[in-house]
């Protein structure tokens, strides 16, 4: 199949073609890479994080495609919910996990300067917010970071937290207001 | 362009090793055409969205289907597996003795071979089930909707040749699995993995737009004693079956799901609706379990749980915790020496090259079985684009069995190219742990071998080290 044709197919087409048909997978990937990166990199701060992260995500990807429902959400929910899934659990154990990686046999991926400063240049979009979320106190942004950026639940947060729901809660209606109110006054 | 192309690169390596096998099934269907074939005899469709389940125990009922099916069909060349197993590494290999059928025929909604479950062991202590059409006594795939070219025939399926690890799960103390899984969009083939082996884009759509099916089996343990599900809008109950507790309910999928697409699942320690996708919970028919001492497990369509007297289903009835011994500090401390490889060539990156950080240490304590590990794990200073902390470590696990007093190691590669460091932007002193643990009681995932239901974990330090990262 031609790239002008993958052009034509949905999401939801490229990874049920994945299943015996590589270059669909390298269709879907190419169209979501670098919206991925931007997420990663901006609920990390780090090019290398976000790539590792990202790596992660598409051979998790790979591996599940054929358990991609499409009547679930989309082909791109399913990505990012993989996506929120992994940062959740990379901010629980310390670390990126590479099993989705090592499944599939993947060789470790190595980066460039220019590599690095391209993802930088990604997470860029929005960074207004972010930069104001780094002037929040430890429990506000922590709070507030998991929430909104990475989308953990609240009694996720509050497991890793060691504290309660409402206490998270109480946290993030706080930091959120107050990031409000710089974003008035920068603006 | 990508901004990752190596990692594309590789991803695209991965995905065309994915459909390698199917090229060799392709070629041993096309060997097998050589013999004439007779059609796969098939019943008149049932209704649309009907439920066919059967729980049928008992040898004399297996006997009976084996030969009404075996009077139809031809045996064709075995399903072979795309994966590598090991003895002594990752979930290990099927015991031959602990492998059998259990007496399950659950009809097929739209005729032909019922289905049926197999379990065995394997040689790293998991249980793991397999899920196929049953004919002439023995499990396997038919080769309809696209497998083994719609050659009509019927192809044994090895044990393991299925094996994803959510389908294998640790041990209780008792030696039972539990372990409840829920795939939606199966191939009526039975061919496991939604058709992923399939040889061709033509018999993938062709799978895609056949007649595929919801199955949701499992093994409830040795104390569960019925399932309550719904079906054709009322509920219905019916037995589990031998000393595990199983059950399998076959359904076909709706049309205007097929119609969409398919494949999807997911398991966990009790019936499993797929987890979620999207934040949507998948459904799932099952409602209630029943276990010999009177207590019941309530559970919804999208698969939380609830037991009758109001507390959790988790960890399930029957269900013992393997006693295990968390090795002390003391017994497990090792010196842990690490050695900094420069240069290490990157894999399809000709002229580029790494750091590699070779980390060994003396396992005084065994590992013989999936159920305790050796793992490394490495913090970055917290400076430079690492000085907000909190993540951005390395890690490695082992990931197989190791004699006490082996000397182990494990390797970290930087993520970076050309430069002499693990973490070129976290410069500073980074501290490492080598740590055994035994599994967390955290809910199964796709990559995991299932959970310990609310069981002991532990890590322990084996020993620490630290890396000046230039």
């Amino acid at each position: 199949m031609t790239p002008t044709r993958y052009s034509t197919l949905s999401d939801a087409e490229l990874l049920e073609l994945t299943v015996d048909d590589p270059d669909a997978f390298g269709a879907f990937y190419d169209r979501f890479e670098e919206e991925l990166l931007a997420f990663f990199m901006r609920a990390t701060r780090r090019a290398d994080l976000a790539a590792d992260l990202t790596a992660e995500v598409f051979a998790a990807a790979l591996s599940s495609a054929r358990l991609f429902r499409t009547e679930l959400g989309s082909a791109r929910g399913w990505l990012f919910g993989i996506a929120r899934h992994e940062l959740a659990d990379t901010w629980q154990r310390g670390r990126v996990e590479d099993r989705a990686r090592r499944r599939l046999g993947l060789e470790p991926m190595t980066l460039s300067d220019e590599a690095l400063e391209r993802i930088d240049e990604l997470g860029a979009c929005g960074g207004g917010a972010l930069r104001l979320l780094e002037d929040l106190p430890d429990d506000q942004r922590i709070a507030v970071g998991g929430r909104v950026i990475q989308e953990r639940s609240y009694d996720e947060l509050a497991r890793s937290l060691s504290c309660s729901q409402s206490v998270v809660r109480q946290r993030v209606s706080r930091g959120l207001r107050s990031l409000r109110e710089r974003l008035e006054q920068t603006s | 362009m990508s901004e990752l192309p190596q990692l594309r690169e590789s991803l695209m390596l991965a995905a065309e090793r994915r459909t390698t096998p199917a090229r060799d099934l392709a070629a041993d269907a096309s060997a097998s055409r050589q013999t004439p074939r007779r059609p796969l005899v098939r019943r008149p469709l049932a209704r649309r969205g009907s439920v066919a389940l059967l729980l049928v125990a008992g040898a004399l009922a297996l006997a009976a289907v084996a030969y009404a099916t075996t009077q139809l069909i031809q045996t064709g060349s075995p399903v072979r597996s795309e994966e590598r197993f090991l003895a002594n590494a990752g979930a290990g290999v099927a015991i031959p003795k602990t492998e059998g059928l259990l007496g399950i025929a659950a009809p097929d909604p739209a005729g032909g071979p019922p289905w049926t479950m197999r379990t065995y062991e394997t040689s790293r202590g998991l249980g793991c089930v397999q899920v196929g059409r049953l004919v002439g006594g023995r499990i396997g795939v038919l080769g309809q909707d696209g497998a083994f070219h719609d050659d009509g025939r019927f192809h044994p399926l090895p044990s393991q040749a299925s094996q994803a690890e959510g389908e294998c799960v640790l041990l209780d103390a008792r030696g039972h699995a539990f372990l409840g899984v829920g795939n939606y969009g199966v191939s009526a083939s039975g061919l496991p993995h939604q058709c992923h082996l399939l040889d061709s884009r033509s018999a993938r759509r062709s799978c895609a737009t056949s007649d595929p099916r919801d199955i949701f089996y499992g093994l409830l343990g040795p104390d569960a004693r019925s399932i309550t599900y719904a079906a054709d809008g009322r509920l219905h109950t019916i037995p589990t079956v031998g000393r595990d507790g199983a059950y399998l309910i076959v359904e076909r999928t709706p049309a205007e799901v097929v119609a969409l697409g398919v494949g999807a699942g997911g398991s966990g320690a009790l019936p499993a609706g797929g987890g979620t996708l999207d934040g949507r919970p998948l459904q799932q028919p099952i409602r209630r379990i029943a276990y010999a001492n009177g207590q019941t497990c309530t559970i919804t369509r999208a698969g939380d749980y609830r037991s009758g007297d109001g507390r959790h289903c988790l960890p399930p009835v029957g269900y013992v915790t393997p006693q295990i011994r968390i090795p002390s500090a003391g017994e497990l401390a090792s010196p842990v020496d690490v050695r900094t490889i420069f240069g290490q060539p990157v894999p399809g990156r000709p002229g580029a090259h790494q750091v590699e950080l070779r980390i060994s240490f003396t396992a005084r304590v065994a590992v013989s079985s999936a159920l305790s590990d050796y793992s490394v794990s490495l913090q970055p200073a917290r400076s430079g684009r690492c000085a907000a902390g909190n993540i951005g470590g390395a890690g490695a696990d082992l990931a197989r069995n190791v004699k006490a007093g082996e000397r182990v190691q494990l390797t970290l590669s930087s993520g970076y190219e050309n430069t002499k460091s693990l973490f070129p932007t976290c410069p500073g002193i980074a501290h490492g742990r080598v740590f055994y643990t035994i599994p967390s009681s955290e809910p199964s995932g796709e990559f995991f071998y299932g959970q310990l239901a609310r069981g002991r974990s532990g890590v322990v330090t084996v020993g620490r080290f630290t890396y000046d990262s230039p």
